[in-house]
């Protein structure tokens, strides 16, 4: 086929692909969020737990309400959700998404996804503060990009999980870079995966079984 | 294809996607072709290099360089205008074909955990500004996906051919 033909047909091909949420690049971070999401709780519940629903009042929701940029756990501005993850005799944790989480240095990070004990979650709402990073049994940076990732992407994670404690901080990512791969393998030796969509399954189990590993520890203390 | 050509059609692609509203997705692939690829080349190394003040030289400056051991140094170097293109072709993949994926999987894990299915993204300060997400839709996606994974695929080739 032609080259100009081709491309009227890409064009058309895209256009009847597209769906609105696409084109703002703050929706589909969103919806890669919302993916790792979904991975955890898989994780949780292969490792035995039981999986439920609340919105902020307690209800069980009807429809999932994220946040789509970071904000305090105990807002009620929305009615929004988070899952609650439950394992026999132990003590009940929550999984949020774009949640701000006290760190060392007492400075407020965005957690994209974070996964912390209820009795936290609950003072939180009660007394209007955020999280501390102690509580927060697993935190994860999630970067959907067309390309590359930038480095400075993989930088700031690494700072930030300086300032969120060592242990189940993860950098998660669609796509891949030479340098931050060179990097995150120097430095941060554990807690980060590249290539992370539903076609690279290998990449996948190894997240959803770091996560699983997570919860395991987290059972065991 | 030469050159010329293959940089055409990475403008015409370009104009496409922002045409669609996936400039974003041009801007990020356009951020990994300005920096450039990483190679390690094996280069002569400076083993000495001896600057004094000197005059009458343009920058008042002058200096002695010998070479030095052979050694592997990383070096960036510029894309060819098929990688550019390559990169260009590779970030629609990445944003279209592996949402709809995304979607998909996660539409399917939620189902699972007997979870909703439909999503809505609010920003609490704006909450007017609010994106929903059908996940079942993804589903009905496959026919649209493949036929733009082949002409992709399509492309990709004819940018090889000479």
């Amino acid at each position: 086929m032609p080259v100009n033909e081709l491309l009227s047909d890409i064009r058309a091909a895209l256009g009847g692909a597209i769906a609105p949420s696409f084109t703002t690049y703050s929706s589909v971070s969103d919806i890669y969020e919302g993916y790792v999401f979904a991975l955890i709780l898989q994780a949780a519940r292969t490792e035995g737990a039981t999986i439920s629903f609340r919105d902020i009042f307690g209800n069980t929701p009807a429809t999932f309400v994220f946040r789509t940029s970071p904000g305090h756990l105990f807002s009620t501005a929305q009615p929004y959700t988070h899952a609650l993850i439950e394992f026999a005799g132990k003590p009940p944790l929550e999984a949020h998404l774009g949640v701000r989480v006290f760190g060392i240095s007492k400075v407020l990070h965005e957690c994209d996804v974070a996964v912390l004990t209820r009795d936290e979650a609950e003072m939180c709402r009660r007394l209007r503060v955020s999280p501390r990073y102690s509580k927060v049994v697993i935190a994860v940076e999630c970067k959907f990009y067309a390309s590359d990732i930038p480095l400075h992407l993989a930088r700031s994670f690494m700072g930030l999980s300086r300032d969120l404690a060592s242990g189940n901080r993860y950098f998660v990512v669609n796509t891949t870079s030479a340098s931050a791969v060179k990097m995150l393998g120097h430095h941060h030796k554990h807690g980060w995966e590249h290539q992370i969509v539903p076609s690279s399954t290998v990449s996948v189990e190894r997240l959803r079984n770091s996560f699983q590993n997570s919860f395991k520890n987290y059972k065991a203390t | 294809m030469n050159d010329q050509e293959r940089q055409a059609v990475l403008e015409e692609l370009s104009a496409i996607l922002g045409q669609i509203g996936l400039g974003w997705v041009t801007h990020q692939v356009l951020e990994t072709i300005r920096a450039g690829q990483v190679v390690e080349k094996k280069m002569n190394t400076v083993a000495q290099e001896t600057a004094q003040f000197a005059f009458p030289t343009s920058l008042g400056i002058t200096s002695e360089v010998t070479g030095g051991k052979k050694a592997t140094l990383p070096q960036v170097i510029d894309y060819s205008e098929s990688e550019k293109l390559r990169w260009l072709i590779a970030g629609i993949e990445q944003t279209v074909i592996n949402l709809w994926e995304i979607e998909e999987a996660t539409c399917k894990i939620f189902k699972e955990l007997n979870a909703p299915v439909h999503i809505t993204f609010i920003n609490e300060f704006a909450p007017i500004s609010a994106v929903e997400f059908d996940l079942q839709e993804a589903a009905h996606q496959g026919p649209k996906l493949e036929k733009l994974r082949s002409l992709l695929c399509e492309l990709r080739e004819a940018i090889n051919a000479s």
